[in-house]
C-alpha cells in the first residue's frame, strides 16, 4: 500500500480512543479520533478513510445504526467494538454489514490481527474472482453463512467448528476450485486468532474433513494437491 | 406437599373438606327429622287415644252396647265382613295378655289416659289359640258386658307407619346420593376461584409474562387476586431492575477495563504488566459469566438440530488451541435438538472446570439409549468431597475455594450456569467421583428436546436500550 492507511476510531471513551490510537499509531497506521457520529460525518467528509474502529454504544446515533447508515453507500471495512461482548450484538453488528466484531476489554495484539484480516480482505475483494463476502454460500446442499459463522449440513444439523476451522473453510468456500497453498490460506486465515498454539493448516483441514466429509479418510470437498496445497472441489453458490 | 398435610387425607384439598361438611351437616339434618319422625309415629302411647282405629272402635263400642239385639247381629255381621279390623268375639276365646309390652301395652296406656271412663271394660287380650288366629299379637278389647267384646289391633291402625324394613336404607340412599353429588358441586364451585389462582401461580413461577389473575368471585378471592397480583408484578420489576442493573454495571466496568488494559499494554514488559493484564482478564470473564447467567434465564434463543459431535469437538479442540490439554472421545454424528449458543457454553464452563482443578479435561459421548445422550467430562484432579457437591452448583457458591482456587478465578457461576442451562434443556447433571482419582461430572440430555421451559422474558437490554437509560439519568 503506496499511502498510509487512514483508521478512524469512532469511541465516545477519550481514554480508550487515545490510547488504541497511541497503539495504532506506533504499529504505522494514521489515525483519528471521532467522539460521536457527527464528527465522524465531518471527518469521512474531509479525508479517504480505509478502516473504521466502531464502538456500539455512542452518545446520539449508536453504532449500530451508523453502521447501517454507512453500508447503505460505503464498503469500508468497519470493525464493531462493544462492552456487551455477547452473540446476539456480534451477529447483528455482522448482519448489519461490520467485517468484524471485537469485545472489550480487547487485545492490542488482537486488534491489530483484526484489522490486518480486514484489510486484506478487503484489498483481495478489489480483485473480483473470490465469491462476495457476507452472503450465504451453498455446495453440495451444504450452507455456510459467513455473517453467522454457521454451517448445516445437508439434513439442516448444524455442525460445529471453531473460528479457525470455520475461517479456513469459509476461505476455501469463496475461492472454490482454486489451487491454494498452505501460505495461501495461512494468509487468509491468521487474523482471527494468531497465538502460540496456533494450529498448523494440515491439522486444521484434517478436522474440517472429519466435520464435513462423508468419509474423511477418502476426501471429497478438500483435496489435496500434491506439491501445491488445497482445493476445493465442489461448486460453492452464492445462496 | 408438608408433613403436616399428610396428616389427614382431607387436608389435601379444600373441596373434599369443604364437601364432607356439607354432606354431614345435610346427613344430620335430615336425620334429625327422619328419626323424629318415625320416634314420634313409634310412640303409640302418645297416638292411641287419638288414632283412627281408637276413635273408630270407641264408637262402635258405644252403638254396639245401645243397639237391640236384631240391630247388634247385623251390625257384628256388617264388621265381621269389613276391613277396619273392629271384631266382636265372645270372651271366653281370649286370654288376658300380660302387661308391660310394647307397643300394645303403651296403646292401652295411651287410651285409658283419653278415656277413664271405659278403664273398666278396657284389657288387653289375645286369642286362645286356633285356627286363623295370631295367638300371639296384642289386641285390646273392649268388653260389651254380654260375655262378647269388641276387639281391635292396634297394629292394624292405618295412621301408624308400617314402615318395611328397606324403607330406611332406602331413603338414606336417596338423601345422602344427591346430598354428596351436590354438595361436591357446590364445593367445587367455591373452589374453583382458588384452583384458578394456584393455577396462575404455577404458570407464574415457570413464565414471568403470564397474563394477571382475572379479580373475579368472592370478595375474598378477589383480595387475594388482587393481591396475588399486585406480587407478581412487584416480582417481575425486582427480576428487571436486576437484570438491567447488572447488565448496566457490567458494561459500564468493561469500559474502564478497557481503559486499564490499554494502559496495562502500554507499559513496559515486566511483572506488573503480565499481572495486570491477567487480572483484567479474570475480571472480564466474571463479568461474563455474570452476564451470561442473567442473559441465559432471560432471553429465549432458537433451538436447533446440532450435531453434538462436533459442538463437544470444537470445545475442547479451542482449548487445546490455547494449550490446555481437552480432548474429545466418542462417536460422529450425534444429532442433538438444543440452543448451541447456550449448550456451548454449559460445556465450555464444564471443560475449563476440569482444567482449572483437574488439569485435563476429557470429554466423552454415550448414545447407548436412544431417547437420552450422556455426555461426561472427566478431570484427574482431587474431585469434590461429597458434603460440598451439592454446594457447587449454587451461584455465587464458594464451592471453588473448597476446591483451592485463587479468589480472582470467578463468582463460582460457572457450574450453576451449565446446571441453569443443562436443566432448560430438560436434563440434569450430576457429580461422581472417577477411580482412581477425580471428577466426572455427567450430563444427561433427551435427544428430542423437551419443549423448553419458558423463562422471564426479561431481555437484558440492547445496547441502544442501555444507551437511552444512561441519559435518562
Amino acid at each position: 500500500m503506496t499511502a498510509q492507511t487512514h483508521i478512524l476510531i469512532v469511541e465516545d471513551d477519550g481514554e480508550i480512543a487515545r490510547g488504541t490510537a497511541r497503539f495504532l499509531n506506533q504499529s504505522g497506521y494514521r489515525v483519528s479520533i471521532a467522539p460521536d457520529a457527527r464528527t465522524m460525518d465531518r471527518l469521512m467528509k474531509d479525508a479517504r478513510i480505509d478502516l473504521m474502529l466502531l464502538d456500539l454504544m455512542l452518545p446520539g446515533e449508536d453504532g449500530l445504526s451508523i453502521c447501517r447508515r454507512l453500508r447503505a453507500s460505503n464498503r469500508m471495512p468497519i470493525i464493531m467494538l462493544t462492552a456487551m461482548g455477547e452473540e446476539m450484538d456480534r451477529v447483528v453488528g455482522l448482519e448489519l454489514g461490520a467485517d468484524d466484531y471485537l469485545a472489550k476489554p480487547f487485545s492490542t495484539r488482537e486488534l491489530l490481527a483484526r484489522i490486518r484480516a480486514v484489510l486484506r480482505r478487503g484489498a483481495e475483494n478489489g480483485g473480483s474472482e473470490a465469491m462476495p463476502r457476507g452472503h450465504k454460500l451453498t455446495f453440495d446442499g451444504w450452507i455456510l453463512d459467513p455473517a453467522t459463522r454457521q454451517l448445516h449440513n445437508r439434513d439442516k444439523v448444524k455442525v460445529v467448528m471453531t473460528g479457525a476451522e470455520f475461517d479456513l473453510l469459509a476461505a476455501l468456500c469463496e475461492r472454490p476450485r482454486r489451487v491454494l497453498t498452505r501460505d495461501q490460506l495461512l494468509d487468509l486465515t491468521q487474523g482471527r486468532a494468531a497465538g502460540p498454539f496456533d494450529r498448523s493448516i494440515d491439522t486444521l483441514i484434517s478436522r474440517i474433513r472429519q466435520k464435513i466429509e462423508p468419509d474423511p479418510k477418502d476426501p471429497l470437498y478438500i483435496q489435496t494437491v500434491r506439491l501445491g496445497g488445497y482445493m476445493f472441489t465442489q461448486e460453492v453458490k452464492p445462496l | 406437599m408438608t408433613t403436616m398435610s399428610r396428616l389427614s387425607p382431607f387436608n389435601h384439598s379444600i373441596l373434599l373438606q369443604v364437601g364432607t361438611v356439607l354432606i354431614i351437616c345435610q346427613i344430620l339434618a335430615h336425620a334429625g327429622t327422619f328419626f323424629f319422625m318415625v320416634w314420634r309415629y313409634e310412640r303409640p302411647d302418645l297416638l292411641s287415644a287419638t288414632s283412627v282405629s281408637t276413635v273408630q272402635a270407641i264408637g262402635f263400642y258405644e252403638v254396639l252396647k245401645r243397639a237391640d239385639p236384631t240391630e247388634r247381629a247385623s251390625l257384628e255381621k256388617a264388621l265381621s265382613h269389613s276391613e277396619i279390623g273392629l271384631e266382636v268375639i265372645k270372651s271366653d276365646r281370649l286370654v288376658v295378655a300380660p302387661r308391660g309390652l310394647l307397643p300394645g301395652n303403651a296403646m292401652l296406656d295411651g287410651l285409658e289416659k283419653a278415656q277413664p271412663e271405659l278403664l273398666h271394660a278396657m284389657s288387653l287380650v289375645r286369642r286362645q289359640a286356633g285356627p286363623g288366629g295370631t295367638p300371639n299379637a296384642d289386641l285390646i278389647a273392649l268388653s260389651l258386658g254380654d260375655g262378647t267384646a269388641l276387639v281391635f289391633d292396634p297394629e292394624r291402625d292405618s295412621t301408624r307407619l308400617n314402615l318395611p324394613r328397606f324403607v330406611v336404607p332406602l331413603a338414606f340412599t336417596m338423601l345422602f346420593v344427591p346430598l354428596a353429588v351436590l354438595s361436591l358441586w357446590g364445593a367445587r364451585m367455591l373452589t374453583a376461584p382458588l384452583r384458578r389462582l394456584a393455577e396462575a401461580a404455577d404458570r407464574f413461577a415457570i413464565d414471568l409474562d403470564a397474563t394477571p389473575l382475572a379479580q373475579q368471585g368472592p370478595a375474598e378471592i378477589r383480595t387475594l387476586a388482587h393481591a396475588f397480583n399486585a406480587m407478581k408484578t412487584r416480582i417481575r420489576q425486582l427480576v428487571e431492575s436486576r437484570s438491567r442493573m447488572l447488565a448496566a454495571v457490567s458494561h459500564d466496568l468493561r469500559t474502564p477495563l478497557t481503559r486499564l488494559r490499554l494502559r496495562a499494554e502500554a507499559l513496559a514488559d515486566g511483572e506488573d504488566k503480565e499481572r495486570t493484564l491477567r487480572d483484567v482478564v479474570a475480571m472480564d470473564r466474571m463479568i461474563g459469566h455474570a452476564l451470561s447467567y442473567l442473559r441465559d434465564q432471560a432471553s429465549p434463543s432458537a433451538r436447533e438440530r446440532v450435531d453434538l459431535a462436533t459442538l463437544l469437538e470444537s470445545i475442547c479442540d479451542d482449548f487445546a488451541d490455547t494449550g490446555r490439554p481437552a480432548s474429545y472421545h466418542g462417536p460422529r454424528n450425534v444429532v442433538l435438538d438444543c440452543e448451541p449458543d447456550l449448550m456451548t457454553r454449559a460445556i465450555s464452563n464444564l471443560v475449563d472446570n476440569a482444567l482449572k482443578f483437574g488439569h485435563v479435561a476429557k470429554v466423552s459421548l454415550d448414545t447407548r439409549s436412544s431417547a437420552e445422550v450422556v455426555i461426561r467430562v472427566e478431570d484427574e484432579g482431587p474431585g469434590i468431597p461429597d458434603e460440598a457437591k451439592f454446594m457447587v452448583f449454587e451461584p455465587f457458591s464458594r464451592g471453588d475455594e473448597a476446591r483451592g482456587a485463587p479468589e480472582t478465578e470467578g463468582f463460582g457461576l460457572g457450574l450453576a450456569i451449565a446446571r441453569q442451562i443443562v436443566e432448560r434443556h430438560g436434563g440434569q447433571i450430576t457429580l461422581h467421583d472417577r477411580q482412581p482419582n477425580g471428577l466426572c461430572v455427567q450430563v444427561v440430555l433427551p435427544v428430542r428436546g423437551r419443549p423448553p421451559v419458558r423463562m422471564p422474558a426479561v431481555q437484558v437490554p440492547s445496547a441502544p436500550a442501555m444507551r437511552t437509560e444512561q441519559a435518562k439519568s
